[in-house]
């Protein structure tokens, strides 16, 4: 017979991890609500990394090893953290999130999107992805989005350069002075890159 | 595909021909990225996720990084870790049982999950 404390550890699990990095209450039952309950091995590395001692990450784990997750956390955590004691900043885009394709922006949006369930009357998240060939409708839409002042940005690198290089000085601004988190996801699966 | 390329892929030969295409699509990217570090504040926390390390990737490293913890998961130690399966715990058993038994001991194996 298989020892059943072998295969169910009590300590391994969300709510022990939350507890010990101090993840905020509200990104906790959004993690409930989304139904998570066992952390996987780089986000029970990554989250006291990145909450607790605020380092830099480099982090190598296969695809589907439960990496988005492992950095969403740490940032919304921290936007929700300094949202708490007002301090006034010029700008509004507190954290950056670049990945290769636009496919991966989408995804990555509609994770933070289920994070923030319960707070997303405080973090707004935008997602830009024109790149040279896209329509002059979509890239206006976005600027729409970048008027709205998002905490959160998800976009091709690519994507971004051209909102910086012809949006006014509003995003510069912001971008120089209130982001504090920058993320460079699937820094290697670049075969796509270019749109 | 233009005619520079085609000639680059003649004398290069496919291996090579692809290795070159992969290093200038690695180098935009981090071209890319180092160009809006610029736009970015000095101090930021940065994450770099990558499903493998390879030697093109320092460039971005540095650029993206300060002093990073690096963690490196492998695949086996996830799974030791993770499942808490050293080698040889999982295990396969079986239970002889008289038919009418049968369906009570899978229903109490349901039960206890």
């Amino acid at each position: 017979m298989p020892s059943t404390e072998s295969l169910l550890d009590p300590q391994d699990t969300f709510a022990t991890l939350c507890t010990t990095v101090g993840l905020d209450i509200r990104l906790r039952k959004g993690l409930s609500r989304l139904g998570y309950v066992r952390p996987t091995l780089v986000q029970s590395k990554c989250l006291p990394l990145a909450i607790t001692s605020g380092r830099d990450l480099l982090v190598r784990a296969r695809t589907g090893s439960g990496k988005t997750l492992a950095y969403c956390l740490p940032i919304l955590h921290k936007i929700l953290s300094k949202h708490d004691d007002p301090e006034e900043s010029s700008g509004f885009v507190k954290a950056v999130i670049l990945v290769p394709t636009r496919e991966l922006c989408t995804q990555v949006t509609k994770t933070l999107n289920s994070l923030i369930y319960y707070c997303d009357e405080i973090i707004s998240v935008a997602t830009l992805f024109s790149g040279k060939n896209s329509s002059e409708s979509a890239f206006a839409q976005q600027e729409a989005m970048l008027r709205d002042r998002p905490d959160v940005l998800v976009s091709t690198p690519a994507g971004l350069l051209v909102h910086i290089n012809r949006d006014g000085s509003c995003l510069k601004t912001s971008l120089k002075h209130s982001v504090e988190s920058l993320v460079v996801d699937e820094a290697d699966l670049v075969l796509s890159f270019g749109e | 595909m233009s005619d520079i390329w085609l000639f680059y892929l003649k004398i290069l030969g496919y291996r090579h021909f692809f290795l070159m295409l992969f290093e200038i699509i690695v180098i935009g990217y981090a071209n890319d990225v180092s160009e809006i570090m610029k736009y970015l504040p000095k101090i930021c926390q940065g994450f770099l996720m990558s499903a493998t390390l390879s030697p093109e990737l320092n460039s971005l490293k540095k650029i993206v990084l300060h002093s990073p913890a690096v963690l490196k998961l492998e695949e086996d130690e996830e799974g030791k870790v993770n499942g808490k399966t050293k080698e040889g715990n999982l295990t396969q058993f079986y239970l002889t049982l008289p038919k009418r038994d049968k369906a009570l001991v899978v229903y109490v194996f349901l039960k206890v999950g």
